[in-house]
């Protein structure tokens, strides 16, 4: 009588279990079922353009289609991780990412991001008006001859400085070369101003502040500087050598902790008034035009990046944010309708006033109102001559990571300079091998 | 005569059949995922990059992590950390106990607040500790130690994440190490002090010989989680500046989810859980407990 009992219990008890797992379900679906318009979910990484889509564009857009658009965002030094974490696990949770060009090779080649040539060939389908945008970032959106994104947002690296505090220094104006930049930084470094900053707590910035002291030399070898054309690491040689103690050259005179600066905390100490000068990434430099925000803002200079030699060529990275379609978002027709709603261009003078520095529509670059608003934008046009950030392998998560580490460690004592070349070449050849360029 | 009562085979297996479904929940949580991960780990598998091809490696991925400088640094780095944290957060938390030991207006109180650090979460004491060794606007940079960016030096970035674990986790010592005292039995102790003995030879040759068991107990359980040190890290330095706070549990993290190259980090996990494992036995052995 007694296991009769146990038995009515455990039997009760599943069912119980069975109903309530049921019941939830059904209440899931029926939810979604509810939804009577398309919501539209963007992941970007925490920027001005973020904001613009969320409160002005995004609104724009659902009065026109009909269609929702939630953006969420993430910090700059995760949005890496946290896109491809979502595009691996094939999760639709985003219908739409963008993030930066670094690893756009990477996130096409894994094959997680929809083409789009079958949109673009569609006539029930808006035209994706590309002839608005910039070529910049081509080699980042095309692959293999199809399309696969567009860009939100152009930049170069660039050199900013305080026009003010050069003018007290008697100092004629922007640096052409790293060692007037190295002497410019000792005499602007005063007070609570430092002269120069490395935001090497970014393993981004960290890997681009030493590329960017190579690119000051003539390329090394088939026009490149890391790799040859046959995908053999080039990089270990004197100039590296030299491009690295250029680096270690400014630290005296750059906040204490510069080792650990990302770029929030250079953006903000700029915006803060204490750095004199700084080369950087310049669509990080968020919001220091913004008089609101900016102690700094009508106080900045924008210039081409110094070089090795007053002779040199001037070279920049070119860089950007992609937006892309995720090949799991259930709705990847209206993902494509919003793009093509930002290529009409309106959107992109949107981020500009919200304090993006870098654009990718061409009418925006090339107002003249807005080159009143921002003097980066008349620097852009002295860009002669760009050379891709993207060394064109999907690895260059890895890429960077192994230079960084190189970096850091001879900028933090731990290795000399030929060391740390001669340890950044060997580990990039192994990556080629293990990724089965070569053998 | 009396027949035997038949039992059926589901009455004298009920337990089991009660069992199933946690130990189905167990195995979907915990089983799966740990055999997944070993199996994993014996192969060269990248999430993102397909064009290196998901190879079985056998142990080779076990000899590379081996082989790795950043694994050694890592391993290094952790040893430090804990070497830090654990005689501090022993001594403290002992200490802690001894001194609240005794009753009187408001010491409940007192002990309760005590604990409190280690009821907030790790990420919320990463976030403000952070602040607080912000070299502009923190408490320490302002009133204690004025020039000195803690979290951006390389010197002393491992020593204020140490500090900040001494913070959240002397607590914990002291919580084990209190209801060890309590439950200690007074005999022992009076009759030490009958025979004439100092409170420092009680303390010395009585409390801390019975309290033994509990102490290693509280070491073994801070030991094994000071190894998988995390969030505090991750929150304050990410492991930087110049990997100098570069503990395990960062190193699998970037391997594993900002690389993606999964059989690699699953090696690496498996290597450190022998680590971890080894040393938690090696020092319970050495107290002759019986595992």
């Amino acid at each position: 009588m007694k296991n009769k009992r146990r038995i009515v219990v455990f039997l009760v008890m599943a069912s119980i279990l069975v109903g309530l797992v049921g019941l939830t379900s059904a209440t899931f679906a029926q939810m979604s079922d509810k939804k009577d318009s398309i919501t539209l979910h963007i992941l970007t990484p925490l920027m001005s353009y973020a904001t613009a889509m969320q409160e002005i564009v995004g609104e724009e857009f659902t009065k026109r289609t009909g269609i929702k658009i939630e953006v969420e965002t993430v910090p700059y030094s995760v949005i890496h991780e946290r896109t491809v974490f979502e595009l691996t696990t094939e999760s639709p949770s985003y219908d739409l990412i963008t993030g930066g060009a670094e690893y756009a090779d990477e996130i096409v080649a894994s094959g997680y991001v929809l083409s789009l040539e079958s949109f673009m060939a569609d006539p029930t389908l808006p035209r994706l008006q590309l002839e608005n945008l910039s070529t910049w970032s081509d080699p980042f959106n095309i692959h293999k001859g199809e399309r696969y994104a567009i860009s939100i947002n152009d930049t170069p690296d660039g050199y900013i400085w305080r026009k003010d505090l050069f003018e007290k220094a008697g100092l004629p104006g922007a640096a052409k070369t790293w060692d007037e930049y190295l002497d410019y930084a000792k005499k602007l470094t005063k007070g609570d101003v430092f002269g120069a900053v490395l935001l090497m707590g970014a393993q981004d910035e960290g890997q681009s502040g030493f590329m960017r002291r190579v690119y000051g030399f003539e390329p090394f070898e088939d026009g490149r500087y890391i790799y040859n054309s046959k995908n053999e690491v080039i990089i270990d040689n004197r100039k590296a050598v030299r491009a690295l103690e250029i680096m270690k050259g400014v630290m005296p005179w750059s906040p204490p902790g510069t080792l650990s600066y990302a770029y929030g905390e250079g953006n903000t100490a700029w915006m803060q008034g204490k750095i004199a000068q700084a080369t950087t990434w310049l669509d990080m430099l968020q919001e220091v035009e913004k008089p609101d925000v900016s102690k700094v803002a009508g106080l900045n200079g924008y210039s081409p990046m110094p070089g090795v030699e007053p002779t040199r060529v001037y070279n920049a990275m070119a860089g950007s944010q992609e937006m892309w379609i995720n090949k799991a978002s259930e709705h990847p027709r209206e993902a494509y309708k919003f793009m093509a709603y930002l290529s009409e261009g309106e959107a992109y003078q949107h981020f500009f006033d919200y304090g993006e520095l870098g654009n990718s529509c061409l009418a925006v670059r090339n107002n003249p109102e807005n080159w009143a608003k921002s003097p980066f934008m008349a620097m852009w046009a002295q860009v002669e001559k760009t050379l891709p950030l993207v060394t064109g392998h999907p690895e260059f998560p890895e890429e960077q990571r192994i230079m960084y580490d190189e970096v850091a460690a001879f900028l933090s004592d731990k290795k000399s300079a030929q060391a740390a070349i001669k340890d950044m070449a060997a580990n990039l050849e192994k990556l080629m091998k293990k990724a089965g360029y070569y053998d | 005569m009396v027949r035997a009562k038949q039992v059926s085979f589901f009455t004298r297996h009920i337990s089991f059949f009660f069992l199933l479904p946690a130990f189905a929940l167990f195995t979907a949580i915990f089983m799966y995922p740990t055999a997944y991960s070993l199996y994993v780990s014996l192969f060269q598998y990248s999430l993102v990059h397909k064009n290196i091809p998901k190879l079985f490696r056998g142990f080779g991925n076990y000899l590379e992590v081996l082989a790795d400088p950043h694994f050694q640094n890592s391993l290094l780095i952790t040893g430090k950390f804990i070497g830090i944290v654990l005689p501090i957060e022993a001594l403290l938390g002992i200490g802690l106990a001894l001194l609240l030991n005794r009753e009187s207006r408001g010491m409940r109180l007192v002990r309760i607040a005590f604990l409190f650090p280690m009821m907030i979460t790790p990420v919320t004491v990463g976030l403000m500790w952070r602040f607080m060794y912000n070299p502009e606007v923190g408490f320490l940079a302002h009133y204690l130690i004025k020039d000195l960016n803690w979290l951006g030096s390389t010197r002393y970035a491992l020593y204020a994440c140490a500090l900040v674990d001494v913070w959240q986790w002397t607590p914990f010592m002291f919580l084990i190490s209190f209801a060890g005292l309590r439950s200690l039995p007074r005999e022992p102790v009076e009759a030490a002090f009958v025979d004439g003995a100092s409170r420092i030879q009680i303390f010395w040759y009585v409390t801390i010989p019975l309290l033994k068991r509990v102490l290693l107990i509280a070491i073994t359980l801070r030991l094994l989680d000071a190894l998988k040190i995390f969030d505090i890290v991750y929150i304050m330095t990410r492991g930087g500046p110049a990997v100098t706070t570069d503990v395990f549990s960062i190193l699998v993290y970037r391997v594993g989810l900002h690389f993606f190259s999964v059989g690699y980090a699953a090696a690496m996990s498996w290597i450190f859980l022998a680590i971890s494992l080894t040393t938690a036995i090696v020092l319970l052995k050495i107290c002759k407990f019986e595992i």
